[in-house]
């Protein structure tokens, strides 16, 4: 293979994956920046997601209707989980309300072992029959161009929806000063379950894109993409939307383009690197790219 | 309207206010002077929702509104202006103003209601697209009155809304409230600026400690000798 088809296929290997960051990023900053919360059961929305979509399948289902009742679900479990969990502890430490977090994590991931058993599941749906086509002897693989194409799309419709709807200028309006919007007359409790419905909602599709492209799930599935998006998250500017974005590609490309680039005895330490990669901007720039505010006490 | 009677709040163990009690007509211009730390925000946060008091009542309307929270005094056409104006500095002007009626549904209305905003404010219409944290203070100023206006309140409270502004801009704050007062908007004014306060206002309450130690008409206020001595500089 030629050097510029391997590039052209590690980009967008790097596309794709950034993508799927992008996606799960963009939840836990939108909760962030309303909430001061960084919500590390994030993750288990997405491992939800994918079960539901793979028993609904498993059911007979067609599946675009599992794919579009698995990815609702997760938005409803994302509702569930705020009004259960979280919502009781509005106005507690962030200390707090983190801790609670991790036993959301602890709660869901175990709760899925009892449920779906600790196995890997073989997770076939948009498993092409023909994974991969080639364009000019660079091999795409199927996967990565539906990822792309759709986040990509995902994403313009997230900007239109902060940018120009009413709930979408409110919840800026509430990451900027929650005692002025309480003021102006803004419904908290319907912001807070927005951002975490349509946080839930790409978490569910990112989940269907993570769980395709590895082929397989299991019930801890969830773990290393949430830490991967907060570190995206950190690397944009924790609580900015267009940073979480800008932090998923980001962390795809150094990913692969590490991997790309080093020997491959250097491979299994793809994790190492991204860790590296957080301490480092923790250290250089802590508030990340786009971060401007300090992190302070809300709610 | 609005009866507060033996009004008490705490922040945490420290009672801010012992009781306070006051009304506003409908139509009319009150002003609660006092000094800094006597209670008046806290009055009138306890009003407007985002306080609980832990005693007394807030009557508005004919309902009882201590209960409520923001979004809901607001529904009912309470609408505060806040100290240090808080506007949404990464929004711009025209968002912060289309906050200001995020509860409001007739968006031809809310349209017309920005143009008349506009119009009581000049300054901000060269701005509509301009974010409001690079506004100058007094443009922030008229920023902040004007989402407050936008909710189309049947009670508007203003909590200072001339601190720190240049004495031209004070003026100019002071003739919009002027403007209003003739549109008979009832406006609860708070300010440190008393003798401005007491120009306008029809009737006035002193506040000290957490209590309501005078009250009378603006005029009454004016040449009383506590007043004077301790509010409009001898």
């Amino acid at each position: 293979m030629s050097p510029t088809a391997y590039f052209f296929q590690q980009f967008l290997n790097a596309l794709s994956l950034g993508s799927i960051y992008a996606l799960v990023t963009i939840g836990l900053a939108m909760v962030f920046s309303i909430l001061r919360l960084i919500n590390f059961a994030h993750g288990d929305l997405m491992m939800i997601g994918s079960y539901a979509i793979l028993m609904i399948w498993d059911a007979g289902a067609p599946g675009w209707v599992a794919i579009l009742a698995g990815v609702a679900i997760s938005g409803v479990a994302g509702i569930i989980m705020e009004r259960v969990c979280y919502r009781p502890l509005r106005g507690s430490a962030e200390m707090t309300t983190l801790l609670t977090s991790f036993a959301v994590v602890v709660l869901l991931e175990n709760g899925a072992i009892l449920l779906f058993g600790p196995n890997t599941r073989p997770f076939g749906i948009l498993n092409f029959s023909h994974p991969t086509f080639s364009i000019y002897s660079t091999l795409i693989s199927k996967i990565d161009v539906v990822t792309v194409i759709l986040t990509l799309t995902i994403l313009l419709l997230t900007a239109l929806f902060i940018k120009r709807t009413t709930m979408g200028i409110a919840m800026r309006a509430v990451a900027d000063d929650l005692t002025a919007s309480h003021l102006v007359g803004i419904h908290l409790n319907r912001v807070i379950v927005s951002a975490f419905f349509i946080g839930s909602l790409f978490a569910g599709l990112a989940g269907l894109l993570w769980s395709a492209r590895a082929g397989k799930i299991y019930p801890l599935m969830g773990f290393i993409p949430v830490v991967k998006a907060f570190v995206a998250a950190v690397i944009g500017g924790f609580g900015s939307i267009p940073g979480a974005v800008i932090g998923g590609y980001v962390l795809g490309f150094a990913e692969v383009f590490l991997i790309a680039l080093l020997p491959p005895d250097f491979q299994g330490y793809r994790d190492a690197f991204v860790f590296v990669l957080l301490i480092f901007i923790l250290l250089i720039r802590p508030q990340g790219i786009l971060g401007a505010k300090a992190m302070e006490r809300r709610i | 309207m609005l009866q507060v009677t033996g009004l008490e709040v705490f922040y945490g163990n420290i009672q801010a206010l012992h009781g306070v009690s006051f009304r506003v007509a409908a139509g009319e211009t009150v002003t609660i002077i006092g000094s800094n730390g006597a209670g008046k925000s806290t009055t009138l946060m306890a009003i407007a929702g985002l306080l609980k008091p832990r005693k007394g009542q807030i009557k508005y309307c004919g309902r009882q509104v201590e209960k409520l929270s923001a979004y809901q005094t607001v529904r009912l056409g309470i609408s505060l202006c806040p100290e240090g104006r808080r506007i949404f500095a990464s929004l711009s002007v025209h968002e912060n103003l289309t906050m200001g009626a995020v509860q409001r549904r007739d968006r031809k209305a809310v349209r017309a209601d920005i143009d008349w905003v506009l119009s009581l404010f000049p300054d901000l219409k060269s701005r509509l697209e301009q974010s409001g944290g690079t506004l100058s203070g007094g443009q922030q100023q008229m920023l902040a009155i004007g989402r407050a206006l936008m909710s189309r309140p049947k009670l508007l409270i203003l909590d200072e809304p001339s601190l720190g502004l240049a004495p031209v801009l004070v003026n100019q704050i002071f003739n919009v409230i002027a403007a209003l007062k003739n549109e008979n908007t009832t406006v609860l004014l708070v300010e440190q600026n008393a003798r401005r306060a007491l120009e306008i206002a029809d009737r006035g309450y002193v506040i000290e400690t957490g209590r309501i130690t005078l009250e009378g008409p603006s005029a009454a206020l004016k040449n009383n000798e506590r007043v004077k001595n301790a509010y409009l500089g001898g």
